[in-house]
């Protein structure tokens, strides 16, 4: 029961960690390539 | 900018993975059976210092990125509160061998570490893009 219990938090954790992961990464890759455009525009 | 993230593997990566490479070593350096290779706490403190360094860094992060801040600062306290029920499962197992199984608690805390070092990952990746900017 209680491996159980251990088996499904670390599912959970490791599921909202590695979708926090993707997410940030590409909000990350978004953000600096609009810049990056902008940038381009302005010059 | 890469300094900044070989800054942070080289000062908070390796320092975390200290436990787990002490121990290997002593494994590899002992007679068969005296030290297991690897161990959970070890894990659990790999998971700790990664998650502190980055609720650390993103403190002295700009302010511009509340919503990425604040989501990132709450999968740490999440992946904290676990490491902290993982460790505290890990000590009640030291007392009595039959409540806990070591070899979940193993597997579960090097996902978790796997999981952390990516977590961590974005967000240095995330800072380094903003410092080059």
């Amino acid at each position: 029961m209680l491996n159980l219990l251990i088996n499904i938090g670390v599912g959970l954790a490791s599921a909202i960690g590695l979708g926090v992961a993707v997410w940030s990464y590409f909000d990350t890759r978004k953000k600096y390539f609009d810049e990056y455009v902008k940038r381009k525009r302005r010059d | 900018m890469k300094s900044s993230k070989s800054k942070w593997l080289a000062y908070t990566f390796m320092v975390g993975l200290i436990p787990v490479l002490t121990r290997l070593l002593a494994w590899g350096t002992t007679a068969t059976g005296t030290v297991a290779p690897a161990s959970a706490t070890d894990f659990i403190a790999f998971g700790f210092v990664l998650h502190i360094s980055v609720i650390n860094e993103l403190e002295h992060f700009s302010k511009a990125d509340r919503e990425w801040k604040t989501t990132q600062n709450a999968a740490s306290v999440i992946f904290i509160a676990l490491y902290s029920a993982l460790y505290a499962l890990t000590i009640l197992g030291e007392r009595n061998s039959s409540l806990i199984d070591a070899i979940v608690m193993l597997r579960s805390s090097i996902i978790l570490a796997i999981v952390s070092s990516l977590l961590s990952f974005s967000v240095l990746h995330r800072m380094s893009k903003a410092v080059a900017c």
